[in-house]
């Protein structure tokens, strides 16, 4: 290889042939949003780039009856631009607020959750959606949960290292030869009793989260109960957070303030929250305050009533 | 320098050497000599170095410079001159919406992209597509003004923000 290359791969397979042969060199490039500030600080070396963002299987998005399936370079702006994606208004609402017009330009979603910043807003959501993420390599494909990309984390990714306006940099359990394909968000059905929602606090306007929690509940046929429910959060410490113990807590509640309250109060014993920018303690508060009102929305929306 | 690019800059074909590492912001000031393009926080946070990229707003600090070969950049200076001022850029001035006017490039464009690409908005939605442009004189609210009456504008005007071509 000569010092420095920049190439555009026309398909997959390419980039595939690419890391099998050159994965310790090459570093792929999808927007380049969260790899050029760390390019400029020389935290990365980007020597030989990989620009994935001209493939057309990974900019595509496909809807089926079963899924809507989201290439790894789709951009946050054609998702919000994609009559595709109006089967999931969690996404959207979420996206929405992800940094500003020109970030979500060329930000991308698997770019976002091969980064796994704890703050992304993107993660929790995915989770709340029960999507799977396709990772391919010369080897083959994998399926694998948003969130056990990072529960599981055995290997420490290039982007280590902690920035002064990030929550740190999580370890992502995709190797060095693997590229994330594409995200696969199953179709709710709709039964009518299905409701979602995602709200997050920032420090500033348009500033890293300080917490961000999403939610996804069913209610019972007659909709005065919590059949299952998700919460996923953003910000909190780990990436890929969730609150096992309040799902639990919301399971068979009715569909009372005083019961998501009193499940919401467990949150504590599901995360330690970073001390990053605030106190440990005030963002559980923070994080809790968002986790009642959002399941509190998810509920309304999917036509529960609150006493 | 290891990569030569070739792109469209403000109507003209340019070819050029850059590196994988270089942002584009750093290759058109230095090697373009395209000074119209403000540098600041090169970290993605204040918007001075926004352009657009075929038609879409980004921010070129954040941009790979080899990422624009073959594509179409556009700066404030293909937007509108001293002559023929754009009418983002008319709205801007008759609203007081500049003061040392180092953040106004990235505002009008950030302006531009998002009303080429909206129906009705209010300021709610002018304040969202604002969000990655930083003003420390005017304290944003003459910005928004300014944004605002080009809604009320007459569609004449709405039906092509972009072409000045
Ligand atoms: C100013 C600013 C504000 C922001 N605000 C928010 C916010 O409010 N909320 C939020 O959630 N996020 C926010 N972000 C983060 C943003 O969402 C991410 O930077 C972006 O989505 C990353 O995608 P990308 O395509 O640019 O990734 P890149 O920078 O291109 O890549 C990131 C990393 O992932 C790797 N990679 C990329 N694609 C793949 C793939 N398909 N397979 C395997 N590895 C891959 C790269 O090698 C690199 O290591 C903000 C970013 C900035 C700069
Ligand atoms: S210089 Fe690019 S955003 Fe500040
Ligand atoms: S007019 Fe001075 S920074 Fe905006």
């Amino acid at each position: 290889m000569s010092d420095q290359s920049y190439r555009f791969p026309d398909s997959i397979e390419e980039v595939k042939r690419i890391l099998d042969r050159h994965n310790d060199e090459v570093t792929i490039v999808s927007g380049g949003q969260t790899l050029l500030p760390l390019v400029r600080d020389g935290t990365v070396e980007l020597d030989h780039a990989v620009d994935i963002s001209r493939i057309p299987a990974l900019t595509r998005i496909e809807r089926t009856a079963e899924k809507t399936v989201i290439g790894s370079a789709v951009t946050y702006r054609d998702i919000l631009a994609s009559e595709k994606s109006d089967r999931h208004p969690m996404l959207l609402e979420a996206i929405d607020g992800i940094g500003d017009r020109q970030v979500r330009s060329l930000g991308t979603i698997g770019g976002a959750l091969a980064s796994g910043e704890p703050a992304l807003d993107i993660i929790p959501v995915l989770y709340c959606l029960d999507a799977t993420v396709v990772i391919g390599s010369s080897d083959g494909t994998r399926r694998v949960d948003v969130d056990a990309l990072y529960r599981n984390a055995t290997k420490e990714t290039e982007l280590r290292g902690p920035r002064e306006d990030y929550i740190g940099l999580a370890p992502v359990e995709i190797d060095a030869s693997e590229i994330i394909e594409a995200i696969e968000i199953p179709a709710i059905d709709d039964d009518g009793h299905h409701g979602e929602d995602y709200r997050k606090q920032t420090n500033v306007a348009g500033g890293w989260t300080i917490s961000g929690v999403g939610t996804s509940v069913s209610l019972s046929a007659t909709r005065d109960r919590i059949d299952s429910a998700r919460v996923g959060l953003a910000a909190v410490g780990q990436t890929g957070a969730s609150a096992p113990t309040v799902e639990t807590a919301l399971e068979g509640t009715p569909t009372t303030m005083q019961e998501i309250t009193k499940s919401v109060e467990q949150l504590g014993a599901d995360i330690e929250p970073t001390t990053t920018l605030v106190t440990s303690q005030y963002r559980l508060q923070v994080a809790k305050t968002l986790a009642s009102r959002s399941i509190a929305e998810a509920v309304t929306r999917a036509g529960g009533e609150l006493e | 320098m290891t990569v030569t690019v070739t792109f469209e800059l403000d109507g003209e074909s340019v070819t050029v050497e850059t590196r994988p590492d270089q942002p584009l912001r750093e290759l058109l000031r230095e090697s373009l000599d395209a000074k119209q393009v403000k540098s600041g926080c090169e970290s993605g946070r204040c918007g001075v170095c926004t352009v657009l990229l075929d038609d879409t707003v980004v921010k070129s600090c954040l941009t790979p410079a080899p990422k624009v070969d073959g594509r179409r950049v556009r700066t404030i200076a293909d937007i509108g001159t001293d002559e023929d001022l754009h009418p983002v850029q008319t709205k801007f001035v008759d609203n007081f919406a500049a003061q040392c006017g180092y953040c106004t490039p990235g505002f009008v464009l950030a302006t531009v992209d998002f009303l080429e690409n909206t129906d009705e908005f209010d300021r709610e939605d002018a304040k969202k597509a604002i969000k990655g442009n930083v003003c420390r004189c005017t304290g944003y609210e003459k910005i928004l003004d300014a944004i605002e009456t080009l809604d009320e504008e007459t569609d004449a005007d709405r039906d092509s923000p972009l072409g000045t071509e």
